[in-house]
């Protein structure tokens, strides 16, 4: 633990990525605290988080297990609630959102990727990557095709649409993912250790297509990793330990 | 997206094989056996030719009769009764008398046929409406007189004279009595017992039967009102006439007038003497099998519901995360819960039907032609219908409120 924090004051600042100056800020935590509250115990996953996303940012989040980086992820997915603060998407509290609300905020401007795919295995590679947009009103099932095959163009897939995520590799897996964070288009990508499950060649290629997506779509990503080389290719490295940002 | 929910309920279905046939067993049995039982009792208490209007008949099978000396008792009235006290219900009103249906042999080139012959007055053929394929019925005059006449079913035609023989004007022979042929029917159902017959021939009642007096016996009276708004003036003419007979002081004879439908269950439980009131005993039972029928299928999907939810719980996180509402999660689950309930339904009408089919040529149902009731089907697919929608609701409603994140972060994709 004390290395790691060590690690991260001496650790080399991120330079890799091409910084174009901060937008505007697309995630605004503040005072963020996460209390996990058993009868016996109370775990303090999060511990007064201050942190803002800005548009077009390429942020990684490094720390050791259990120092609340996925519950970081969760928060600003909208897919958790914090204990108490205030999380602001596109500059509004979202507190205040019914879940309804919230599950609409989530298609149309989060995408998630996850470190362990998370494709439905009943469905083909297209239908997953359809997902998205089968909760999207107004998009018909001709367009959400379409937009599916371009997703899963741009991870270089296209020639696997119909096969099913049991037929594919582990890196083939976490492209369709991406494609699927993708189909909707989201200002927002959260991908929880992206390239956790791969060996470091397919994490590498995992890397470069979040790094190309980034810098051609300015598609903000928020990413959580263990890699050190992976987050030094982003624009900006947070480092948390026991539920603090320490860097 | 209501395509994609077929998609995917299609695909849940496969995938849990034995689960998904676990339930179509369930569903389409149930279903199966409610058609089968409803089928078997339409044909038994339905409008069919000869009781073509169920709702204009009173069949009086029995009375009690209270004897001086004696307890009451539940007996068929005789024939001298009938004759001489209740022929005459009123204008408007028919009345048949038929006796108990008996076994008699006919002999076709040395081959036994087993038959059964019912005797029966004129009006008993104005009572019920038998479909003539050829000839006519005897008359009253006829079966007065003991003229050696006899109507008879299709079936014995075809057995006794030849298929595509006239049968009309010939003579058939049984018991070593020779009847003369005046009209074939087509074949009746074992199972409308006031009609059933191979044949009918004038009633010639025993020497017990016409016995004055003697108020109890072997037969059955038939009547048909002028219409179903007339059925309680019939009723009120026969207890007049029942009222009208002369008895001892101590003696007393109340007639149990039935409708159809009231006979068949009467029939079906009377004889088990587990009721002195056997019609609301076979409805009692009829709705409490179909209520459990429809109930077990229902606590076995609630039940396989319940047990999908773990194993689906990486799915309710992906649509979760990507924007799925509870209310659309619980509307998918819904939907494939329709679904399975709508193919066991449809394998259901298929076995009724196969199932029917087979009973119609056998002993039990003779001369049945069963037909699965379409509106019986309908009735209890909504019913089953419904009990899926409810059985799906709880655990649609339980999946679709687990968290996100934690059905993510356990689940293992």
């Amino acid at each position: 633990m004390t290395n790691l924090f060590a690690s991260a004051t001496d650790s080399p600042q991120p330079v890799a990525a091409p910084v174009a100056g901060p937008g505007r800020a697309v995630l605004q935590l503040t005072g963020i605290e996460k209390v996990y509250q058993t009868r016996t115990i109370e775990t303090v996953a999060l511990n007064h988080v201050n942190l803002t996303i800005h548009q077009g940012e390429f942020v990684s989040v490094m720390g050791p297990s259990g120092c609340g980086k996925s519950t970081l992820l969760s928060i600003m997915g909208l897919l958790d609630e914090p204990t108490s603060g205030t999380l602001e998407l596109d500059g509004r509290p979202v507190q205040s959102y019914s879940d309804k609300e919230l599950a609409r905020l989530r298609n149309h401007k989060i995408g998630f990727v996850f470190q362990s795919y998370h494709l439905i295995n009943d469905l083909s590679v297209l239908d997953n990557v359809e997902l998205p947009l089968l909760y999207r009103a107004g998009v018909g099932g001709k367009e959400r095709r379409q937009r599916a095959y371009a997703a899963l163009e741009k991870v270089g897939l296209g020639a696997r649409t119909g096969h099913f995520p049991s037929q594919l590799s582990g890196g083939q897996r976490q492209r369709v993912a991406i494609a699927r964070a993708l189909a909707g288009e989201p200002e927002i990508i959260l991908a929880d250790e992206p390239t956790g499950n791969l060996d470091s060649v397919m994490g590498e290629e995992i890397m470069d297509l979040l790094l190309t997506l980034n810098r051609e779509q300015g598609t903000t990503i928020v990413m959580v990793t263990h890699d050190e080389q992976q987050a030094l290719k982003t624009q900006r490295l947070i480092r948390f330990f026991d539920g603090s940002q320490v860097s | 997206m209501f395509f994609s929910y077929l998609k995917i309920a299609w695909k849940v279905l496969l995938r849990r094989k034995f689960f998904t046939l676990i339930s179509l067993v369930g569903i389409s049995f149930t279903l199966m056996i409610l058609l089968v039982g409803v089928a078997l009792y339409d044909r038994a208490a339905g409008a069919y030719a000869p009781e073509q209007h169920p709702d204009r008949l009173l069949f009086g099978s029995y009375m009690q009769l209270k004897m001086s000396g004696n307890g009451e008792m539940k007996v068929r009235p005789s024939y001298w009764l009938i004759n001489q006290y209740l022929r005459k219900l009123g204008p408007g009103t028919q009345v048949g008398i038929s006796g108990e249906v008996q076994a008699v042999a006919a002999y076709v080139g040395g081959r036994k046929l087993a038959l059964a012959l019912k005797p029966t007055d004129g009006g008993f053929w104005q009572v019920l409406q038998f479909r003539f394929l050829a000839g006519r019925p005897y008359s009253e005059q006829q079966a007065r007189s003991g003229e050696a006449v006899t109507v008879i079913s299709a079936r014995t035609a075809r057995q006794y004279f030849g298929a595509g023989q006239p049968a009309v004007g010939q003579v058939l022979e049984a018991n070593e009595k020779r009847y003369r042929v005046v009209g074939v029917v087509a074949d009746v159902p074992t199972m409308r017992f006031h009609a059933y017959a191979d044949l009918w021939a004038p009633y010639e009642p025993s020497a017990l039967e016409r016995q004055p007096e003697v108020p109890f016996g072997e037969s059955e009276l038939l009547m048909l009102a002028s219409s179903a708004a007339a059925v309680p003036d019939m009723r009120a003419a026969l207890r007049r006439a029942v009222a009208a007979i002369p008895m001892d002081d101590d003696s007393r004879i109340a007639f149990l007038p039935s409708t159809l439908g009231e006979s068949v269950a009467d029939r079906l439980l009377a004889r088990y003497n587990w009721t002195s009131k056997p019609v609301q005993l076979f409805q009692a039972l009829s709705g409490g099998a179909v209520a459990l029928l429809l109930l077990l299928p229902a606590l076995n999907l609630i039940s396989m519901n319940v047990s999908r939810m773990r194993e689906r719980a990486s799915e309710i996180g992906i649509r979760k995360a990507f924007g799925a509402t509870a209310g659309t999660l619980a509307g998918q689950f819904v939907v494939e819960t329709l679904v399975l309930t709508l193919l066991g339904g449809l394998l259901g009408l298929l076995l009724a039907a196969t199932l029917l089919r087979g009973l119609s040529g056998s002993y039990l149902a003779a001369y049945g032609d069963f037909q699965p009731s379409l509106i019986v089907f309908g009735w209890a697919l909504a019913a089953t219908l419904v009990f899926g929608l409810l059985s799906g609701a709880y655990p649609a409603w339980r999946m679709a409120r687990l968290s996100a994140v934690e059905a993510l972060k356990h689940a293992r994709t």
